[in-house]
Order: C-alpha cells, then sequence, then structure tokens
C-alpha cells in the first residue's frame, strides 16, 4: 500500500515535467532571446528615424524647410513629429466560433471569411460605401457587350512567400474552386464563366456513364438522360465561342451517347465512355473562360452579360491562393501555411483558443498599423462581452441581446460602437404553390395582419429596422419608396374574405415553421398571435436547422421563417436568387414563387450593364413581387461593433462586422 | 486478475461496435450534411457532385465500412473543416482530461472530508450546514455557477485575468538555470464550476456510507481494543465506506471525460462537449462517429479501472 502511495506520489510530482508544464532553461537562452527581440525593436526604430531624416532631407532640398539658426524650428520639428497614426500593439478580438477553414475556396461562414479577409486578397474588393475597387488589378476593361472583363495586375504584388503573383496564380486559384477534386462549396461564384455548364455537363455525363458500366446494367441509368438534358440546354454558338475542339468534339460524341442510350447498347456506351474520359479535362474547356495572355493581365468571358459579376469577385472566396504552398503541403495546407498576399499572415493557430496574426511588412499598401492581431474564441456572448469589460478585448462583434440598452446609455460604451443595418432581411415565407397559401388574397390579407413595427419594437429590442421592402436600405439602388404591407387588421380580415374564407371559416390550420432558436420562436409566437386575430389558425412546429433545410428544399413547409444575408452588395443576390422560378427550391427560392413576368424583369436586369437601367427593373420587379406577397418582409437586423476607446479607424460597413478591415485599424495606446 | 482485464478489454468490443453501429445511423436522420454546408444558396449538382466524392451516395452498409476503414487507417476526415477527426481529439481532449482531472481531485477533497466530519458529528451545525450546502450544490445548474463565478472574481474583484485559455509561464531564476512553471490560473475558476456537483455528491454518499459503517460490529471492537479516535474513523471506517464513494468517482470521472458542454460554453474552454454539440448540428459524420466511439472507449476504459481498484480497496473482491 505504502509503495504504491509512494509511486503515485512520484507520478503526480513527474506529471508536470512530462507533460510540458515545467520547463527548464538556460537563462543565456532566455536572455539571448530577450536581446534579440531589443535588436528588432531598435533596428525598426532606427528605420523610422532614418525614414524622417529623409523626409527632412528632401523637404530641405526642394526648399520647403529652410534650417538656418533659431529658424523655422516649428515646420522643421512638425515633420519629426509623430504622425497621427500610431505603429505597433496587439489587437484583440473575438469571434464566436473557431474558423472552419481558412482555405478561400471552403469558406461560407463569417468567421473564416472575417480571417481569411485579413490573409487573402482577390483581384478587386468592397470600398466601405459597397462600390467595388482595385486590389490586385490594378485597373479592368468590360467589353464586348459586358461578357469580357480584362484585368490589369499590379506589378510586384507577393504572397506571404515572397513570390510575386502572376495571371497564372488567379487561372490557378479560379480552376481550383471548380474542380470536383476540391469539393468546393462556391462554383456557382463562376457559373456564369464560359464554359463551366459545358464542363459540368460533362462530368454529368462521365459519372452517370461510369456508374452504367461498373454495374454493367442492361438500360442507361436516369442519370445519362438527365445529362444529356443538360446539354441540350448549351447552344452551338456557345460550343463555338469555347473552341472549335470542344465543339467538334461534341458534336461527334454525342449522338452515340444518343444511340447508345436509345439502343440501351452497353458496349457502345462503354466506348464513349472511354472517348470522354481521354478528353475531357477542365483546363481545357475552361480555356476561354480563364485567359492569360501574359503574366500582368487576366481575362475573364462570359457565357453572357452577367452585371453583378465584379461585385461577386470581392468575396473572399475569389481571392489568390498560392500554388506552390498548396502543392507542397497538399489538402491541409491551410492550417498552419494559409498563404495570401494580404496585410497579414498567420503566425500561430492554437485551434479553438486563438488565432494569432502578424503584420505582413512587405505589404503593398505598405504594413498594417498594428505588429499582431490575437483573435480569441469564445463562444457564449455574455461571456466575452464580460472579457471586453474587463478590457482583455479590444473589439468585440456583437452585443448579447440582454446588454444591448446597457451600452447604449453607459458613458463610455456609447461612444465606442457602430451601427448599421445590414444588408439582410428576416421574412416569413409562403409556399406559393400549396393550397391554401397559393390564393394571393391570402397572402396580403396575412401580410397586412402582422404589425411589423410592434415586432422590431418588442422582441428585437430595436436592434434591426422595419423591412420597407425585400432589399435592405443600404444596398446600392434600394428604392426609397417601396411600401411594405402596413399592420391594417381590418384590410386583412375584408382580404381574407374576399379570398374565400370570411373570419377565417374554412381556411384549415397552416403550420408555421422555424428552426430550433429562442430568438425565432419569439417571433413565430408572436405571428401566430396575429394571425388568430384576424381568425386565421396556426400551429408552430421547429426541427433543427439541417432538417428544417431539407423540409424547406423540399417545398414541405407552407410557411416559414428564413433570413437572407447578402454574399455581395447586388440587388440581383437577393430577387434573382430568391424569387426567380429557376431557383426553385435549394438554390434559394423556397416559396416557389414563379411569375414568368417578373423572371423576364430579372433576366434582362442580370444582363443590363448600365447601373440605372439595372437599378429601375430591379425597383420594378421588387414592386411586382411585393404586390404578389409570397413574403411578409420582416425586418433588417442591425449589426454592431464595439470596440475600446483607444482602438482608431474600425468602420463597420452594412456587409457587416465580419467585413471589417484590419488593416486600418490602429490603437492609440 | 489480468484473465479478468483481458477478458473486460475483449467484451468491451462488442460494446464500442454497437455504439458505432447506433450513431452512424442514428446521423442518418434528418439533415444532409453537404446541404448544410453549403447554405441557401446551394446548387443540387454541386451537392450531388460533392455527395459522390464524400461517398455519401452510396448504400449505407458501404458508407459505414468506409468509416470503418477511414477510422483505422486514421483518414477519418470531418466534413466541414477537412481536418483529420483524430487532430480534433488530440487538440481538444488535453483540456477536457485535465479539467475532469483538477475537478474530480478538488470535488474529491470537499466532498469526501465534509462527508466523513458530517458523518462522525451527525446531528451539528456543520452537519446540518454541509447537507445544506450540498442540496444547494446539487441543484444549482453549472451554467449558473460559472456566470456568477465571472462575475464575482473576474469583473468585480479581478484576482483572475479572464476565461478561456491562456498561458502563464512563472518564472523563477535560479542563477545559471531559469524554471519555467505552468502556472494554470485559467482552470481554476472552471473546475471548481465543475466539481461542486460531483462534490456535493460525494458528501452525500461519503457521509450515509459512513454511518453505516459506524455501526458495524469491527468499528465498536476497534474502540473497544482502544484504537484512537481518529484511526477508528479514518482507517477502520473510511476504508469500507469508500466503495460506493468509489463508483460514484469513476462515473462522474468518465462523465466528466466527454466533455462539460456548459461549462465549456462559459468558460470559453475547448473540450470535448463543446465540439460534440457543433458536430452534431452540422450533421459532421465523421465527427459525430469519431468523438463518440472516443468518448465510448474512455467510458468503457475508466468502469474498468473503477472495477480494478474495488478489488484492491476491498480484497474480499476477487474477479477471478
Amino acid at each position: 500500500m505504502r509503495k504504491v502511495l509512494l509511486l503515485l506520489v512520484g507520478l503526480v510530482l513527474l506529471m508536470p515535467l512530462l507533460t510540458g508544464c515545467i520547463r527548464i532553461r538556460q537563462s543565456d537562452e532566455i536572455q539571448e532571446a530577450k536581446w534579440i527581440k531589443l535588436y528588432g525593436d531598435l533596428r525598426e526604430r532606427m528605420g523610422r528615424l532614418e525614414e524622417k531624416v529623409a523626409r527632412l532631407e528632401e523637404a530641405v532640398e526642394s526648399g520647403a524647410v529652410v534650417v538656418r539658426k533659431g529658424e523655422n524650428k516649428s515646420s522643421a520639428a512638425s515633420l519629426f513629429k509623430k504622425p497621427k497614426v500610431k505603429y505597433g500593439g496587439v489587437l484583440r478580438i473575438v469571434q464566436p466560433t473557431d474558423p472552419p477553414t481558412l482555405d478561400p475556396a471552403h469558406v461560407t461562414d463569417s468567421t473564416s471569411s472575417f480571417v481569411c479577409m485579413q490573409i487573402y486578397e482577390g483581384l478587386v474588393e468592397l470600398g466601405p460605401d459597397l462600390k467595388v475597387r482595385p486590389a490586385i488589378a490594378e485597373r479592368w476593361e468590360i467589353k464586348e457587350n459586358g461578357t469580357t472583363y480584362v484585368f490589369h495586375l499590379r506589378r510586384g504584388v507577393k504572397f506571404h512567400t515572397g513570390r510575386e503573383v502572376t495571371a497564372k496564380d488567379f487561372l490557378y486559384s479560379y480552376l481550383r474552386i471548380l474542380d470536383p477534386k476540391t469539393k468546393s462549396e462556391r462554383t456557382w461564384l463562376f457559373e456564369n464563366v464560359l464554359g463551366y455548364d459545358v464542363f459540368k455537363a460533362y462530368r454529368k455525363l462521365y459519372i452517370a456513364l461510369k456508374d452504367w458500366i461498373n454495374t454493367s446494367k442492361e438500360t442507361a441509368p436516369a442519370g445519362v438522360k438527365e445529362a444529356l438534358a443538360e446539354f441540350s440546354k448549351i447552344s452551338d454558338d456557345e460550343l463555338k465561342r469555347i473552341g472549335d475542339d470542344v465543339f467538334n468534339f461534341t458534336k461527334e460524341v454525342l449522338p452515340e451517347v444518343v444511340k447508345a442510350v436509345n439502343q440501351n447498347d452497353f458496349g457502345k456506351a462503354k466506348v464513349c465512355f472511354e472517348k470522354i474520359d481521354s478528353w475531357f479535362d477542365l483546363k481545357k474547356i475552361m480555356a476561354k473562360g480563364f485567359e492569360v495572355p501574359d503574366d500582368y493581365t487576366f481575362i475573364i468571358r462570359l457565357k453572357q452579360p452577367f452585371a453583378p459579376f465584379l461585385a461577386v469577385l470581392t468575396m473572399v472566396n475569389a481571392a489568390v491562393v498560392d500554388k506552390d504552398t498548396i502543392e507542397k503541403y497538399g489538402e491541409d495546407w491551410s492550417n498552419e501555411h494559409p498563404v495570401g498576399t494580404g496585410p497579414f499572415k498567420l503566425k500561430e493557430w492554437k485551434h479553438d483558443v486563438r488565432i494569432v496574426l502578424e503584420a505582413n511588412k512587405d505589404y503593398w499598401r505598405g504594413r498594417p498599423y498594428v505588429d499582431e492581431v490575437l483573435i480569441r474564441i469564445i463562444k457564449d456572448e455574455v461571456t466575452s462581452f464580460t472579457e471586453f469589460e474587463v478590457g482583455n478585448v479590444d473589439i468585440h462583434p456583437g452585443v448579447p441581446d440582454s446588454k444591448y440598452k446597457y451600452v447604449k446609455k453607459h458613458p463610455v460604451l456609447s461612444k465606442c460602437y457602430q451601427e448599421k443595418p445590414s444588408l439582410s432581411v428576416f421574412y416569413i415565407g409562403f409556399n406559393c404553390k400549396k393550397y391554401p397559401l397559393n390564393i394571393k388574397k391570402l397572402r396580403q390579407a396575412l401580410a397586412y395582419a402582422v404589425d411589423k413595427e410592434k415586432i422590431v419594437e418588442k422582441v428585437r429590442e430595436g436592434r434591426a429596422v422595419v423591412a420597407r421592402g425585400i432589399i435592405p436600405p443600404g444596398l446600392p439602388g434600394a428604392n426609397p419608396d417601396v411600401q411594405n404591407y402596413p399592420y391594417n387588421p381590418d384590410l386583412a380580415k375584408k382580404l381574407l374574405a374576399e379570398a374565400g374564407f370570411p373570419g377565417g371559416v374554412g381556411l384549415p390550420v397552416i403550420d408555421l415553421w422555424y428552426n430550433t432558436s429562442e430568438r425565432n420562436a419569439r417571433i413565430a409566437e408572436v405571428v401566430q398571435y396575429y394571425f388568430k386575430k384576424i381568425g386565421v389558425k396556426v400551429r408552430l412546429n421547429n426541427v433543427d436547422w439541417g432538417t428544417y433545410l431539407k423540409k424547406l428544399d423540399s417545398g414541405e413547409c407552407q410557411m416559414f421563417r428564413l433570413g437572407w444575408i447578402a454574399d455581395y452588395p447586388d440587388a440581383e443576390n437577393f430577387l434573382y436568387i430568391l424569387f426567380h422560378s429557376k431557383n426553385a427550391g435549394a438554390n434559394g427560392n423556397h416559396t416557389f414563387y414563379s411569375n414568368s413576368e417578373v423572371d423576364k424583369i430579372l433576366d434582362e436586369a442580370r444582363r443590363e450593364v448600365d447601373f440605372n437601367k439595372r437599378v429601375k427593373l430591379y425597383q420594378k420587379a421588387e414592386k411586382m413581387i411585393m404586390d404578389d406577397a409570397p413574403w411578409i418582409p420582416m425586418f433588417h437586423n442591425k449589426d454592431i461593433i464595439l470596440y475600446q476607446p483607444y482602438v482608431k479607424g474600425v468602420e463597420l460597413t452594412p456587409m457587416g462586422a465580419d467585413h471589417i478591415r484590419l488593416r486600418s485599424v490602429w490603437l492609440d495606446k | 486478475m489480468l484473465a479478468y482485464i483481458i477478458r473486460r478489454i475483449l467484451l468491451s468490443i462488442p460494446v464500442l461496435i454497437g455504439v458505432s453501429l447506433i450513431t452512424f445511423f442514428l446521423t442518418q436522420v434528418g439533415g444532409d450534411p453537404v446541404r448544410i454546408m453549403m447554405g441557401q444558396h446551394a446548387d443540387k449538382d454541386v451537392i450531388a457532385q460533392i455527395r459522390h466524392e464524400l461517398h455519401l451516395d452510396e448504400p449505407l452498409w458501404k458508407q459505414y465500412l468506409y468509416f470503418l476503414h477511414d477510422f483505422f487507417t486514421g483518414k477519418l476526415r470531418s466534413f466541414k473543416t477537412k481536418r483529420p477527426v483524430w487532430d480534433h481529439l488530440k487538440e481538444r481532449f488535453p483540456y477536457t482530461l485535465s479539467l475532469a482531472i483538477l475537478s474530480i481531485i478538488i470535488a474529491t477533497i470537499i466532498g469526501v472530508s465534509a462527508g466523513i466530519i458530517s458523518a462522525v458529528k451527525r446531528g451539528s451545525w456543520f452537519d446540518n450546514l454541509a447537507m445544506l450546502a450540498s442540496m444547494i450544490g446539487i441543484s444549482t445548474p453549472v451554467y449558473l455557477i460559472g456566470l456568477v463565478f465571472i462575475l464575482l472574481f473576474i469583473k468585480k474583484l479581478g484576482w483572475i485575468h479572464g476565461v478561456g485559455v491562456w498561458d502563464a509561464w512563472l518564472e523563477v531564476d535560479l542563477g545559471s538555470i531559469v524554471v519555467q512553471i505552468w502556472f494554470p490560473l485559467c482552470i481554476l475558476l472552471p473546475a471548481i464550476t465543475l466539481g461542486a456537483q460531483p462534490a456535493a455528491f460525494i458528501a452525500r454518499i461519503t457521509r450515509s456510507s459512513m454511518l453505516e459503517v459506524v455501526k458495524q460490529d469491527y468499528i465498536r471492537t476497534a474502540r473497544a481494543k482502544g484504537v484512537p479516535e481518529r484511526e477508528v474513523v479514518l482507517k477502520h471506517a473510511l476504508r469500507n465506506a469508500l466503495i460506493p464513494v468509489i463508483t460514484v468517482l469513476g462515473l462522474e470521472f468518465a462523465y466528466l471525460l466527454g466533455g462539460a458542454v456548459l461549462t465549456e460554453t462559459v468558460y470559453a474552454w475547448p473540450g470535448l462537449g463543446t465540439m460534440a454539440v457543433q458536430a452534431f448540428r452540422d450533421r459532421d459524420i465523421p465527427m459525430i462517429q469519431g468523438t463518440v466511439l472516443f468518448i465510448a472507449f474512455t467510458f468503457v476504459f475508466m468502469n474498468l479501472i473503477v472495477d480494478v481498484l474495488y478489488s484492491w480497496i476491498d480484497p474480499r473482491i476477487r474477479y477471478d
């Protein structure tokens, strides 16, 4: 017994050493490290001093400053004065989750997007005014009716590894997103690029034929016919634009496949498969879509004009990535070596604890102000807010609901926060294909029945603005005159009667679905109450997000709540995706709303190059959609960002807190 | 004994297979992981393509075989982060383990001593107070304790620097060498919070078990032959009263090794619990599978250790 105890005690004492809780180091080592740091600091100061002397000399030479004994001291001194902006320091910021990925091809969430925006850059970026401005592309031309984009790249932009970025890197990065091996969630960025739908059709055909050959069935699987249907949507003209090679091959091989399917000829199918297998290649099919005439020119050709394309390219997914790094480190490259061209580079990533970014001193715009950024992962909002209050955090995106009023009244905090309605919309959607909500008058009645102002005031506690229409007010070209359905229970009752259900008689109980969350539940309950007031009975159902999406895609939900946050600031991102009949279901139109006239306008607007004309078209479409009432637009959430008084240069845009550029932030400490 | 341990280990294999099968089929209910990854604007063809790449379009039994293959070759990757599940476990487990060990130590020290004193001084003010405290300890939600602690020790008193994990190295200069000691103050609050409930539980069990033992003949004999009271309590009574305590301790510890979602959330502690919950939310099947299997394994392992401990504490229990 004693022995065992002794052993245990010994083990406990040894544990710290074994697990690395105690480190024994030579004093010299530590001293050396301290000296090296000191040396680095001194060198940097020297550098800054030299810069100032150079400026002074220049000023003296140009005659701006004349230095004589005792004269003009102040102007000479002003050159030596500290600039208004301070360099250095560690900026501490909170994020609610560990970023799932730092690979731009896979970013779909806001945390990953926020971190990636500091590390990577693309051809273009969004300014605070939501206009597209140059990034790595110095300038660009839009030619041939808006189908050809010629980007001229800046010279001397370097990856964190030191290699210069060329147009070939963009070609690699963009093909990588489209490559099925990457399994990117964001292929839709380039769905309008010339050749992509041909590639997709070939890929579909390839998989279906492979399936046929592997299972060696008598008849062709359904997938082959589906793939052939895809091909029928592609015009000869488009094939010719992609290239004669693609055109000729397609014209040769497709009839063979059709023959094989019609005759259920397994042998023929096999021959076709082998042909396609040896020919088909992403790079070959996309050769005209993405073209690199020289190192500093990158051409993108679209299959048809697509006006929001530049805005799409501002998304972090379209950032340039380093081929060498990816090939060197393989699939896991972005975990330790997320190499981009941005103002910060990754120094340390302790998963679920912190991410440390360090300033990229060779950044082409000049180094960012802070030396380091410490991103701490704290899931619980109340906890992270406490950390902010104690002073352990410099920037805190968001405020817990319970603290919102406190912050607004607080003498210090109320001056250190920015708040903006984000480019998002929260709505109650109706399934326009299912009885009884396929009746337009009933939908309108329901839209009149809900008091949106009260919901914003009481349930959202003023943390949102009431929706006037579908498109959020901060979006360029939003219509200031659009009218939402005002709260009017009498009119609602009248319309309900006109729809054939006076007082709600004869109307079956309607299911209102939401994904489980306290906030959604509260809103759903209030909506239920308002509907009951006009005699419409509603049953509430809640499921988790995964199941919810499945039900929405299949059109199972009669009435549901959803939100939409802009991917890029363009009305197209709202109206085309959420209301075009082509996008019914999983693609975004969960109301299955279909109005051929609206479709026509939306198609036209997508092709229109002139901004003012497009705005008019979208405003027209929005008005028509509002009249059909497939939604009750409820509100646009406000995005909030809090920071300590010494944090300067924070700029919240309507794109939200995850679009803050840390390169402009500095610490006045 | 060895034969017993080997038999137990062999017996745990079907348990683990059963666990993996059940979780595998449970994760098939509900949403599609690829659909969740893609968000609200998803191209059906791309979903189909990614599902194809991840083998999700194949029959379930085949998917299960793929899973087993990947699991044993270490190739199992999370759908969401694309990183090996094993890496996630390796990162998270040390945090869960250290938190579990510390909170169980705290719980044992507080619980056992409070239980002994309460039993010996039955009916005294200490007994009443301790049992009241344990009642509060059992019934207070962990989340609440956590928030109160944060407000008190971090915000009001400022004794502790903040939540989360931070490296804190205490430097002791010894002339030619410097000893750096990891001084993990950051684990203290979560450990006390997490230990509060087991402490209360253990106090009650110890007390009732001691009361039972103290009535036994051999205690009267020990007292009659003049053994000092201290020794009677700590050696004769306690050792015999420990069996149920060990059972509870073992179970509590194994339970803590599965992660403590609420404590982890409040203190931003990167343990297994929050990871498992997130994986379920994302329908990240490989991640759920890996985590559940891992937790099941630790559970089985801890139960084995408890059983072995029984025989050490009470030599009457033999397993061969």
